[in-house]
């Protein structure tokens, strides 16, 4: 019923899940609304709570598996945390992201997807100046595939309002 | 029959043909990257395909899923990497031929396969419409609320050696789909009060975190692999002749492929794994599976390509995604105010006919496209990895940004993006979350519609449907408890 061979990290996850929703657990009464003279069925509270103790059966019964099963030992504390701590190497990437996001009101999609695209691609690893132009290539079809042909919902840069009158509505509408 | 004939209309339209060129083309591409795939790129696209006509939306993103295998079989069988992970089985004798300068051959034969379980596939769909219609007007709530309890039981059972975490992971999504104001009584449900928590969280942003971003971070993090192609020797019309060779086994993978996806919760894995193994047994020379047989690439192939028209069966009957992608295409079915499920068929018709005329082009259109241009098909597999992990990041930012310019949901989507990473390290499945969320929502709706005729318990199995059903849950979990019984006597 489990995985076959354990793996660095088994253990930290099924902890961490089962912390949550022993957290969530505990805040169903404060998170949740019980109305008087309503039957149980009808109570917003009955489905969460139904879920909610459905994940923490099946989590406590995954950890105490991995723990049976894998014979996990103390020595392999650090494992786990090695583990823990390679599962927040993206925020690097998740802080170039909201970077990113962040930008698109103030400079506009067009010009923000060309500086995500570029400067992520050197970060990358990606140093030639071929790759430099096909990151701003492929930025620059992004956005006219989807902002200026499908018309996506993206709101217009800032700094098109410093254009002349012609161009800042064309950037808007198309970039 | 005029309505038949009405429903082909739709293919003097140019949006039409655009969008079944887009999706057919754009799926094979997709699908012969690997470490893209389907699910993906239908949940980057989701969203853009909301603005569209119902019709053009499902045409691109079926496009995607129905032909993102056909592609997938390409660096299986050259590079010995799946395309997607659903052809997984395609290189155990796919890449043996590969070796054995027989590329062109297995090349060839993937197709011609994968277009015969589609085909198959739709056939079966068609000839089934008739029926569905006559059974869907009957399912009530309580019959939904079973159905949906049996794709949940489904999804958490066949993740065989997976069962506990992928129960647990199942109410997870189902408890995220209930954060949020609740339609009943208007109160919220988890929101810690916070504003930005009262409409819950939307599937797309979820969607989006856990293939997209998630996929990105891996490929960002990860290495570039230098791959090297070998030559495509030989004829293109090989690989239909050897099928010819061996229908029975492209027919028994098919009809597999069809049963397998319309079971919901099962889908591609295990119908090429079962068809993989009918194949060996029936075989004259079960010896060479895995070392070069061309019944094992007929097998892998016909199989998962028969799963993705099935496994529109369960969803335009009864409303029911059987697996990530059906669900992700139910979104696009709510957006419109198309409502599948028994209404469909009696509302929609034309829609429906629409639909399975545009999977037979579909996987015509793919099929020339690929006897045409694979050779330059091979280029794009050598995309350096980490700049596809750069642009999915680029990509997401489109499908969640243009939900309603939020920044909380990109934000949301990269917190849900670093949860699907730890999951992709530990090699845990995914699937159970979106499953267990657009399901655990179906339920809740018709638990609380079925409200108004329940006075016990007994009153959700004492229909006919919803007791046929709940039979077969029972017998599902009684064959996989006995199963587990007795591996466990197997071991000790």
């Amino acid at each position: 019923m489990g995985k076959e061979e354990y793996q660095a990290g088994d253990l930290v996850f099924a902890m961490l899940m089962l912390l949550i929703v022993l957290v969530l657990l505990v805040s169903i009464p404060f998170e949740t609304k019980w109305f008087d003279g309503v039957p149980l069925v009808k109570q917003p509270r009955l489905w969460p709570t139904f879920c909610l103790v459905g994940m923490a059966l099946f989590g406590l019964l995954y950890s105490i598996q991995i723990w049976r099963n894998y014979k996990f030992q103390l020595g392999e504390v650090q494992a786990e945390l090695n583990e823990l701590s390679s599962w927040l190497r993206p925020l690097e990437f998740v802080f170039y992201f909201v970077l990113y996001v962040w930008s698109v009101p103030l400079v506009g999609y067009l010009l923000s997807t060309l500086l995500f695209f570029s400067l992520l691609t050197i970060r990358a690893g990606y140093r030639t100046l071929l790759m430099f132009w096909v990151s701003l290539a492929t930025g620059f079809g992004i956005v006219v595939v989807f902002k200026s042909l499908l018309q996506v919902k993206v709101a217009s840069g800032a700094i098109y309002d410093y254009l002349p009158d012609g161009w800042a509505t064309f950037f808007m509408i198309y970039f | 029959m005029e309505l038949i004939l009405s429903s082909f209309d739709i293919f003097l339209r140019w949006d039409v043909w655009a969008a079944i060129l887009v999706g057919s083309i754009g799926g094979v591409i997709i699908g012969a990257i690997p470490g893209v795939g389907p699910a993906v790129a239908i949940a980057i696209l989701l969203p853009a395909t909301y603005s569209m006509d119902p019709l053009i939306g499902i045409t691109v993103l079926l496009g995607i899923y129905g032909s993102a295998m056909y592609g997938g079989a390409i660096p299986a069988i050259l590079i010995n990497t799946p395309g997607t992970p659903v052809n997984a089985l395609t290189t155990y004798d796919g890449y043996s031929m590969t070796k054995d300068n027989k590329a062109r051959r297995a090349l060839t034969l993937a197709y011609w396969s994968s277009f015969t379980g589609g085909i198959f596939s739709i056939i079966a769909l068609i000839f089934m419409t008739s029926l569905i219609a006559k059974v869907a007007p009957l399912f009530g709530s309580r019959d939904i609320l079973m159905a949906a309890l049996l794709g949940l039981v489904l999804v958490i059972i066949s993740h065989r050696k997976q069962t506990l975490i992928a129960g647990m992971l199942v109410f997870f999504g189902m408890f995220i789909s209930t954060i949020g104001m609740e339609s009943v009584k208007y109160s919220m449900r988890f929101t810690f009060d916070q504003s930005w928590l009262l409409s819950g969280f939307d599937l797309i942003t979820v969607l989006l975190g856990l293939f997209a971003v998630s996929q990105a971070f891996t490929l960002l993090i990860g290495n570039d692999k230098r791959v090297s192609m070998p030559s495509l020797k030989g004829k293109k019309r090989e690989g239909f002749f050897e099928l010819m060779k061996y229908k029975t086994v492209a027919l028994i993978s098919s009809a597999m492929g069809v049963i397998m996806g319309i079971i919901p919760g099962v889908g591609e894995f295990l119908a090429q794994f079962f068809s993989y193994n009918i194949a060996r047994s029936i075989s004259d020379k079960p010896e060479r599976f895995g070392k070069g047989a061309p019944e094992g690439i007929i097998a892998s192939e016909a199989a998962n390509n028969a799963v993705p028209a099935a496994a529109m069966i369960p969803l335009l009957a009864l409303g029911i995604p059987g697996e990530a992608l059906t669900a992700m295409m139910l979104s696009v079915f709510y957006v419109h105010n198309i409502i599948p499920g028994p209404d469909l068929f009696v509302k929609h018709i034309d829609f429906v006919y629409g639909l399975y005329a545009s999977l037979i082009l579909i996987n015509i259109i793919v099929m020339i496209f690929l006897l045409v241009a694979t050779k330059h098909l091979l280029k794009i597999i050598q995309i350096p990895q980490r700049f596809l992990g750069v642009s999915i990041l680029g990509l997401s930012f489109v499908g969640v940004y243009t939900l309603r310019n939020s920044m909380i949901d990109c934000i949301m989507c990269a917190v849900f993006g670093i949860f699907g990473y730890a999951l992709k390290r530990l090699n845990l499945p995914i699937v159970p979350i979106i499953l267990g969320m657009v399901l655990g929502n179906i339920m809740e709706l018709k638990f609380r519609a079925s409200q108004a005729r329940i006075d016990t318990l007994f009153d959700y199995i004492n229909r006919p449907i919803s007791g046929i059903i709940f039979a077969i849950i029972v017998i599902t979990l009684l064959i996989h408890f006995w199963s587990i019984w007795r591996q466990y006597r197997k071991e000790n």
